[in-house]
């Protein structure tokens, strides 16, 4: 059966620094499961932090693609993470209960 | 009453003026760790006591987008609701007219605290880059129930 979930395009804003990045990242692959076999995260790029590059505009803009690149690949990975990673995703992202409350309606 | 366990699940039911059903689920967790111990990822659970998180459906995520627009450079002592810096970042954020003004509003509004969390534990003359994530759900979608 197919249900279909209709609701208002939203968009927002969050901000957030590497280091936010990188405590997402260390509780997903806590929450991994070791008896899955391939670790999906480690197939994700994560940017490695060096010390100064954060100032050097080159520098920022690779460091910027590689978290876009994160972000995606978390996000076209999320159906096969576990219920804590989802809602760390999401409160991530910074979800708004709005989206939540609608589609537990239908 | 205490309860035993370390996790409450409490469900409302809201009937709206259009007589729509609403169901609102909410979790309540124990926190008995640190932040830094904590089992989930929420921030807001730092205090000791019950704290709610969320427990989202995985299909909220599968058409999120999520990209990083720009990023900026702040400097702590520089944030306050009257800043310029904090003024502009708000100005420039909202680029595209959306057809959710309160939610706009309601999460625009947010921003300055949000910053100020962020840098939290900075120095007054520190600065540090912040990325300016926009996050996007689609219109509709179909999922299998």
């Amino acid at each position: 059966m197919t249900k279909q979930v209709s609701f208002r395009d939203a968009a927002w804003i969050v901000t957030h620094r590497y280091s936010d990045f990188e405590s997402l990242k260390s509780f997903l692959e806590q929450q991994q499961d070791p008896l899955r076999g391939v670790d999906m995260l480690q197939q994700i790029r994560f940017p490695g932090k060096s010390v100064g590059l954060a100032y050097r505009q080159s520098k920022l803009l690779k460091r910027i693609e590689s978290l876009n690149t994160f972000l995606y690949s978390v996000l076209e990975s999320s159906s096969s993470f576990n219920q804590c990673s989802i809602d760390a995703i999401a409160s991530f992202l910074m979800v708004p209960a709005l989206l939540l409350y609608i589609i537990t309606a239908e | 009453m205490i309860p035993q366990s370390d996790e409450l699940q409490v469900t409302i039911e809201i009937c709206t003026e259009h007589d729509r059903q609403l169901r609102l689920t909410k979790y309540f967790r124990r926190v008995i760790h640190l932040p830094y111990k904590m089992p989930t990822f929420k921030n807001c659970a730092s205090s000791f006591g019950w704290s709610f998180f969320d427990r989202w459906p995985s299909e909220v995520l599968l058409h999120t987008t999520a990209v990083i627009r720009e990023s900026v450079r702040i400097k702590k002592s520089g944030l306050g609701h009257g800043s310029p810096a904090v003024l502009q970042l708000r100005e420039s954020i909202w680029t595209s007219p959306s057809e959710s003004k309160q939610l706009q509003s309601q999460l625009n509004m947010g921003l300055v605290p949000l910053l100020t969390n962020t840098s939290g534990m900075l120095d007054e003359a520190e600065k540090f880059i912040s990325f300016i994530i926009r996050v996007r759900s689609s219109r509709q979608k179909d999922y299998n129930a």
